[in-house]
Formats: C-alpha cells, structure tokens, sequence
C-alpha cells in the first residue's frame, strides 16, 4: 500500500458547519414559535401539534449540530495517490471511492463568509460520471489539492478515444 | 455548406402530422356516417385541414437548415420560434440512422449525432435527408484517418430468421402483446360493440370444450404475433466492423442504425435468461457513450450459442474476452444481505393479515396467511443469487456477475472506470465487508456485495494502476496494454 499520508478536516470545521447551520435552523424555530403564537393567541387553539412537530425537529436538529460535525471530522480523510484521488467519508455509511485525477473534468471551489472567517474552502472535484465533494477544508491545503489534481489536467489520458 | 433536406421531408413531415391526427379524425368521421351527418361542409373542413398541414410543411421545410464546415455541425430550424444548435464535430460520441416506416418508403433517413452531453435527446436530428445523402455525410463526419481507412477490410455479421424467431419465442413478450391488444380492443370497443354482443350471445350456446380451446387459439394467436412483433423490431439485423468502426442496424419497418468506434464501449453485457441457459444461448448487448436516451444501451445479439460468443468478441470486439471471475462473495456477508428485506417482508405481513383477519368475516380470511410463504422463496432466491455474485480482473477488463434469475456478466475496461467506490455500514465495518460499485461515463453503475476487504484491496490494486500515456517519472509502470 502507499505511504502517502492521509489527510484530515481541520479541527475548526466542526465550528464553520455548526454555524452555517444556524441560519436555517433558527429560521425553522422563529416559523415554529410564530405558528404556534398565532394558533395559542388569536386561533384559541390548544396545538399539541405544535409540540409534536417541535419534538421531531429536537430530535433532528440536536444530532445534527451536535454529533454531526464531529463524526464527519472523524470519518472524512483525502489523499492524493500517486494518480489517484481517494475520499474516505460517510456517517452511517463508509464509503472509499477511489477517481483517477485524469479523468477529472473540472473543480469548483466556493467559500461563503463562514469559511472565509475560519480560512476554509469547500472544492467539488467532478468527473464525467459525478463528483466528490470535500467540505469545509483547510483553505491552504485546498488550494494545495486543486494545483495537484490541475496538473493532471494537463496530461494525456492513455484511453483516447476515436470516432 | 448551407443546404436544406429533402423537398419530400414537406410529405413526411404533412404525413407525420395527419397521421397523429389520424385517430380523432376518423372517430369523428365515423361517427358523423353512423349519424348520417356528413356532408359537403365536412368535406371543406378535411379538405382545409390538409391544405393548412401542407402549408405547414412547406414552412417547415424552408427554415429546416444546416451547415456541416470543418468544425461543427449547426441546425437551423422554426417557423415562429426559432432555434439553431451548433455542435462541435470532434465532441462527437456517435452517428446513427434511423428509418421510419414512412422514411423507408420514401428513401429518406434520419440521422442523429449525440455527443456526451447529459441532454436525454441527441444533439443534432436530422430529418428527411436522402438515404445515400445520410450515408454519405456519416462518413464525412468521420475524421478524415478514418476516411482513407475505408478501403479496409470489412466483416459482417446477421442472424438468421429462425434464430431471431426463437429469441422471440422466448422472450416473454406475450404480456406486452397481450396489453397491446386489451388497448385496441378498448378503442375500437364502442364502434364493434353490437357485434361483440352478437358473438357472445353465439358464443354461449358452444360447450366448455369449444370455448376452452378457442380462448387457447386467441392465446396462439397473440403469442405468435409478439414472435412476429419481435421479428419485425430486430428483423434484418446485421453488424458490419470495418477497421475499429462498428455498424449495427436492425428493424424491418422501422429501421435503426448506430455507428460507433470501438472505443467507445463502455461496458459488454452477457445476459442469460433461466430459459436461455437451458438451451446454452445468451444475449449480448453494450453500453455506449450518449446521451441518457436509449441508445445508452444497444443489444449487440440477441440470441447467440453460448459457445460462441468468444469467437464473436475475438472478431468484433477484440478488447473483450471471457474469463473466469477469481473472487467469490464473502459467505459471512449473507445474513447480512437478507435481514432487514426479511424484516420488512415479515412485518408487512403481519400488519396486512392482522388488518384481512380481524376485519373480514369470512373463514377464506385465513388464506392470507399464505402470504407467509414468500419469505422461504425469498431467502433461497437471495441465498442463490447472493452465492452466485463474483468479480474478476483480467487483462485490463473488470467483470462483475450477478445471477437471480437472470444471469447477468458486465465486462468493462479498467480506463472507461471513473469512479471505483467500495461502501459498508458502520455497524459492519468490524466484519471486514463491503460493497463494491463502479461507476462508468453516462451515470451508468453496477455494483455487488458483500465481498471480503482483502478481494477489495486487490481490486482497487488493480485498479490503481497508471491511467497516462505517459506514466510520471519514477513510477513504476505495470500496466498490460
């Protein structure tokens, strides 16, 4: 096996996703506490419902920003093998797919104002089949990992196809 | 050149038209006979309508264009909105022509060119071109290496008529004929609906024996017209390989025909059904690069002797060959592959035959609990196809088999593999266990488990060997092609 090393998310990923999680998630709650308002004040109803849809998101939303970020910081590793790139991720699921970098066909990088504050970059690595996605990497060595899989952009695939 | 299709596109396109109308018309023409209504005004109606279809043709045809210069292709076309499509020629994955009923009587073709594109339609469509004209612009499409290679040899290959007739016969295609004729019989239910009364009423004085064997000749009947039906989709079948170019074209009314380099397989498929095993035949089809339509997937032979198929592939596609698959699946992995479906089926059970029981008076109500039975079958049928699941590597090709009661081999080439993915779930991470899947151009994937992780690590092994024409410095280069 190689010896290249396998590289991680850095530790303050876990905060950059908690915190993009929370515009959506505090959306949610001001959506439910308003409905609820209204029912409880002016609809004079009694919305156990409420209670019942709030639970559900509790038991999503807790996981989610609690664990979530964690496990992804656990499980998630990249390494670029000799001509290969290869992504361990999964949560539930462990998943190792393995892409050689020729047949990468373009990599978009994006950064919100999250990431920018925590100097991270997310890169979606596409081939003609689909894409890997690695999130909330360290900006530096994103960069480092787009230089790499462009240089292989340059070289000549061995299948060359014909009409 | 700039240039416009056939001046009898104006027929084609005119006939396309009315015959698409074809069924509302006739309806209400013959209603209005039955009513006694018709008269000179119905005429002058018909008699516009055809005039305006004419017309429309006519304008189609005139803003119907295209250019073909050295490095693209470019579409012009719409009365109102109109719409023009350029492609790049060397972004070409395949050409093909298609030939419809009316096309065939006519002379005329169809020629589509897809690219790789993710659009479900191919890229440029051209309609109503001469059938020579077509054949002559497929091969100045061509690149010109290929042109002057055109001399070479050339191999053909087709399949004789009791072949295709017994693929048919097999095929299990009554069902679909069978649907076929249930659809007719609705439509033309209302207008032979007195007569259909008549012969029921005839029908009533025969005996059970008469009628028995009548309703198996309407059975006889439907089953040799889904032979016919079979016959006509891939009658006059014939795969032409000049240099590395394959030409495959089948359908006696409807005629299709696509035009591929070889290098353009993405994967050969071996499909036996259990009836077909029986007898040694197999059916082969590829996957070629195009757009998500249909043609992703073009049968290649639809009944070949088992024991034939490798002189086939020597000839017409030299890149594939059998091999025997070296990696079984992992026997700890079944329990694993069988549970929760088993889980399922039985919860779903008991909560369907507590509902029947507690609901239902009948003692019939019981019966349900026959549904019961479905979980042996199940889990032999899936021990059976889970025992059967293999993969092998050999000379650059990789071959997955998965056999339920179908058995399916997909052979691919190590370099048309994009992505190649082993997966596990975390709670059997530990069993040392996975599921492998590949992931080829065109959102095409299969995959297989459980196999062992030592099988995996050999697989991605072979994999990872160099995809360059020239491999980096200081590597070393194993690769066998």
């Amino acid at each position: 096996m190689s010896t290249v090393q396998w590289h991680a998310l850095p530790e303050r990923s876990i905060r950059a996703e908690r915190l993009g999680l929370l515009p959506l998630h505090a959306l949610i709650a001001v959506i439910l506490i308003g409905t609820t308002i209204t029912q409880v004040m002016w609809l004079d109803l009694t919305p156990w419902w409420m209670g019942v849809v709030g639970l559900l998101w509790l038991i999503y939303f807790i996981p989610r920003i609690v664990y979530i970020p964690v496990l992804r910081l656990k499980y998630m590793r990249y390494r670029i093998d000799e001509e290969f790139l290869v992504v361990r991720h999964g949560i539930f699921f462990r998943r190792e797919v393995t892409v050689p970098l020729v047949k990468v066909q373009l990599i978009d990088s994006q950064t919100g104002p999250i990431l920018r504050r925590y100097d991270l970059i997310t890169l979606d690595i596409r081939t003609a089949s689909g894409f890997a996605t690695l999130t909330r990497l360290d900006r530096a060595q994103g960069e480092e990992l787009r230089i790499q899989v462009e240089r292989f952009a340059k070289l000549e695939e061995r299948e060359e196809e014909s009409l | 050149m700039t240039r416009r299709v056939h001046p009898l596109f104006i027929v084609m396109s005119s006939i396309s038209i009315i015959r698409s109308l074809l069924i509302p018309f006739a309806a209400l023409i013959l209603n209005a006979i039955r009513k006694g209504e018709i008269n000179t005004y119905t005429w002058i109606g018909v008699s516009v309508g055809i005039l305006f279809v004419l017309l429309y043709g006519i304008a189609s045809w005139y803003f119907y264009t295209f250019t073909i210069d050295t490095e693209t292709i470019r579409v012009r076309k719409g009365i109102f909105q109109k719409s023009e499509r350029t492609t790049q020629r060397k972004r070409i994955e395949s050409i093909g022509i298609q030939q419809n009923v009316i096309e065939r009587l006519l002379r005329l073709a169809t020629l589509t060119v897809e690219t790789s594109s993710e659009s479900g339609s191919p890229e440029v469509e051209l309609k109503g071109i001469r059938l020579d004209f077509a054949k002559q612009l497929k091969s100045s499409i061509k690149n010109e290496e290929q042109i002057t290679e055109e001399q070479q040899k050339e191999v053909a290959y087709t399949i004789p008529i009791r072949d295709l007739a017994l693929a048919g016969a097999l095929s299990g295609r009554v069902g679909l004929a069978l649907v076929g004729i249930w659809t007719a019989y609705q439509f033309v239910d209302r207008f032979i609906d007195r007569y259909i009364n008549r012969l029921f009423q005839e029908l009533s004085h025969f005996s059970l024996l008469v009628l028995t064997t009548l309703g198996l000749l309407v059975l006889l009947i439907v089953y040799i017209g889904s032979i016919i039906v079979y016959i006509l989709k891939y009658g006059s079948y014939r795969a032409v390989l000049q240099d590395r170019r394959l030409l495959i074209g089948y359908g006696m009314l409807n005629r299709t025909e696509v035009a591929f380099h070889a290098d353009k397989i993405q994967a050969l498929v071996i499909q036996e059904s259990w009836i077909q095993r029986l007898i040694g035949r197999a059916s082969l089809s590829l996957h070629i690069i195009s757009a998500s339509g249909e043609k992703e997937r073009l049968l290649l032979h639809p009944f070949i002797r088992t024991n034939e198929v490798d002189a086939f592939l020597t000839t017409y596609l030299p890149r594939f060959r059998q091999f025997s698959p070296q990696h079984e699946v992992a026997p700890s992995g079944f329990r694993y592959r069988v549970r929760w479906p088993l889980l399922g089926y039985t919860l779903l059970f008991t909560a369907l035959s507590s509902v029947v029981i507690i609901v239902l008076d009948s003692s019939w109500r019981f019966l349900i609990l026959l549904l019961f039975l479905w979980l042996p079958v199940y889990y032999f049928a899936v021990r059976s196809g889970y025992r059967k699941t293999r993969f092998g590597t050999g000379h650059d090709l990789l071959m997955l088999r998965k056999q339920w009661v179908q058995k399916e081999t997909v052979y691919t080439p190590r370099l048309k593999i994009e992505e190649l993915t082993w997966s596990v779930s975390r709670w059997l991470e530990a069993k040392e266990i996975a599921r492998i899947e590949i992931q080829l151009r065109g959102n095409t994937a299969f995959n297989a488990l459980y196999f062992e992780r030592t099988d995996i690590d050999t697989l991605q092994r072979w994999y990872k060997q160099s995809f360059l024409s020239t491999p980096l410095a200081g590597e070393a280069e194993t690769d066998d092609e």
